[in-house]
């Protein structure tokens, strides 16, 4: 298992980019739960402008199409098919322009999203995410959930496969 | 989404928890890659040792058994099932007593790994972690690794499936 490691280690300023990443995430709270009408997605475009540079690059998120534009098209549709969804935060840690989470996201999917029809299941699912901040704006972001455990909990792949 | 933050930051001497985690690290690449042989069991054991503690809390890792010697069993699993593994950490970060890295791993499966007969299909897998320091060793490891993209790329589930 030989090891590839990174030269040198995050700069910057360790809190600025702590409290940046914590401003985007309560305020994505603001509008919770989301309301049948359309209002809350002009607000979450409006936030996700705030706290994301327009060339983002995002890592590992199901976006159709990339930067700024992409990652809000992802966060709406996402609010669109769970739109009870609740993201529980239980570890940030940052580390100059670096911060990372660790979080819990509980949901009822209600409506369809990608080719998975609406199927009322609830979930709880695992993930991770890394932001790099750069001027108050995340430039980068990456986010991985459990998957494996979600498509298993919408039914789509059989429990007994293991990993 | 967010409906709960914590309400602490790491604490703890980062750059301590940083010279730790970098040996942790860099043991595993003088320890590998897996010769023929079994002598790298003995050096995975003796790096284990030196850094986990008996009783670590894992989570998230397929384990059949709890603490370090789960952890050494699995990983023993996996370099025998992939013994030509490589893992870049993307990026490494420190926050008082907590660590956090994310990589990406290529392999190939050689042999039986849980169900999956072994298949010779190269696999590349993203995964993040989290590390949790106590007097110098590990005491707790939060681990996510995308087993949805693992299972499409052995062929264990459909390539259709998305999230």
């Amino acid at each position: 298992m030989p090891v590839v490691l990174p030269e040198g280690n995050p700069s910057g300023d360790t809190e600025e980019t702590r409290r940046v990443f914590v401003e985007f995430m309560v305020g994505q709270e603001r509008d919770f739960p989301y309301p049948p009408d359309d209002l809350w997605k002009g607000r979450m475009r409006a936030l996700v402008q705030k706290y994301v540079h327009p060339d983002v690059v995002v890592r590992n998120v199901p976006v159709r199409s990339p930067g700024r534009d992409g990652y809000a098209d992802f966060l709406i549709a996402l609010g669109d098919a769970y739109p009870d969804g609740q993201t529980t935060f239980n570890m940030i840690v940052a580390d100059g322009d670096t911060v990372a989470s660790k979080w819990t996201f509980r949901a009822t999917q209600q409506f369809a999203h990608f080719e998975h029809g609406a199927s009322g299941q609830k979930i709880e699912v695992d993930g991770m995410s890394f932001a790099r901040v750069r001027n108050g704006k995340l430039v980068e972001y990456y986010s991985l959930a459990d998957k494996l455990a979600w498509a298993k909990q919408l039914g789509i792949v059989d429990e007994s496969v293991q990993l | 989404m967010p409906s709960g933050f914590p309400d602490w930051t790491p604490q703890g001497d980062t750059e301590e928890t940083r010279r730790l985690f970098m040996r942790w690290l860099e043991g595993q690449e003088a320890d590998f890659p897996n010769p023929p042989d079994d002598s790298w069991k003995q050096r995975l054991l003796d790096l284990v040792e030196e850094f986990v503690h008996p009783d670590v809390v894992l989570h998230n890792v397929p384990v059949r058994r709890p603490g370090r010697d789960g952890w050494v069993e699995f990983l023993m699993g996996l370099g025998e099932a992939y013994p030509d593994s490589n893992t870049n950490y993307d990026i490494i970060m420190v926050d008082g007593n907590m660590a956090a890295a994310r990589w990406h791993y290529t392999a190939t499966q050689m042999s039986s790994h849980f169900e999956h007969e072994a298949t010779g299909k190269p696999v590349r897998v993203d995964g993040v972690m989290f590390e949790r320091f106590e007097d110098g060793k590990i005491v707790e490891h939060w681990a996510l690794i995308d087993r949805l993209s693992w299972l499409q790329q052995l062929g264990v589930v459909d390539e259709s499936v998305r999230l």
